[in-house]
């Protein structure tokens, strides 16, 4: 490129962007950014209680079903324990999972 | 005191006024950062980014490493979540409204309606080729050109030499003319002349 052009856009750019307004932070920033931090820890503790909840009974359905198919389906009692170590790990492992990715 | 014992001393304590003094402190260059990334016709967003950037530190401080640089650190986690932001929401260029708020000034004491006219296009097309900008050289050229960061502040922000943010605002300006010259091309008198036949 040309160092004429060079200038030429290097001040294009200057005027047209230094038309543009500039936005200005508000003075309470912080006061906001503490509330918000407050306000997240409140819910964020309610949530987690939230969510505990759910999957205890999700995981107390799975057992239920998956003991009734065994009753029912009459398999070899042997594999009771299987599906009493399986259980847990099919719905706590996908949100474990979940919370060490994030 | 220096950054890394307010965050050793935040860690240990949990005292809120380490974090306080740590916002405080980098606040307004993380708020000029995230505006760079989200551009000028995002300005009621930026605080509210500007906020989730500092949540964010707040919930994941414990994941600085004190043998990087605290303000590195930050600032690549505001520049990811600005991006994110911008990602998300896919900006539009709402012009109309940066020409109505905007603070320019005429030129001229008698502009010709036609003059500001077509002034007004071309800046508009400047504008519209600096969005397409990729995204690295985007928030260069706005933090260079429209937040006035002098080159040592935009390497600071961006963690890049500043031998680097001198190479990509010169690549960026190329883009930039290349990009010009086609739109230019492409609204010229000849091509006016077409649509009129």
């Amino acid at each position: 490129m040309m160092k004429s052009e060079h200038d030429n856009l290097d001040l294009i750019l200057k005027k047209t962007l230094t038309r543009m307004p500039r936005p200005e932070l508000s003075p309470d920033f912080l006061t906001s950014v503490v509330q918000r931090i407050s306000q997240e820890q409140h819910s964020g503790l309610s949530s987690r209680w939230k969510t505990l909840v759910q999957m205890a009974f999700y995981w107390a359905a799975m057992l239920i079903c998956s003991l009734g198919l065994l009753y029912g389906a009459q398999v070899n009692p042997s594999f009771l324990p299987l599906v009493l170590l399986a259980s847990p790990l099919l719905f706590l492992g996908p949100a474990l999972y979940r919370r060490i990715l994030s | 005191m220096e950054d890394e014992k307010l965050v050793a001393w935040f860690l240990e304590s949990g005292d809120q006024a380490a974090f306080s003094q740590l916002v405080e402190r980098y606040q307004k260059k993380v708020f000029r950062l995230v505006c760079s990334v989200l551009g000028p016709f995002s300005e009621a967003s930026a605080e509210e980014v500007c906020q989730e950037v500092f949540i964010k530190l707040f919930k994941k401080v414990r994941l600085f490493s004190s043998r990087s640089n605290f303000s590195t650190w930050l600032y690549r986690l505001a520049f990811n979540t600005a991006l994110d932001w911008r990602r998300q929401n896919r900006l539009r260029l709402s012009l109309t409204s940066s020409f109505e708020s905007g603070t320019g000034e005429p030129e001229d004491s008698t502009p010709n309606p036609m003059e500001v006219l077509l002034g007004e296009e071309r800046r508009l097309m400047v504008l519209q080729a600096i969005e397409e900008l990729p995204e690295i050289y985007r928030t260069i050229t706005y933090l260079h050109y429209w937040l006035e960061a002098p080159l040592e502040e935009v390497a600071g922000q961006l963690g890049l030499p500043e031998g680097t943010v001198k190479s990509y605002l010169f690549r960026s300006r190329e883009i930039l003319r290349k990009s010009l010259e086609k739109k230019l091309a492409g609204t010229g008198p000849q091509k006016r002349a077409k649509e009129r036949k």
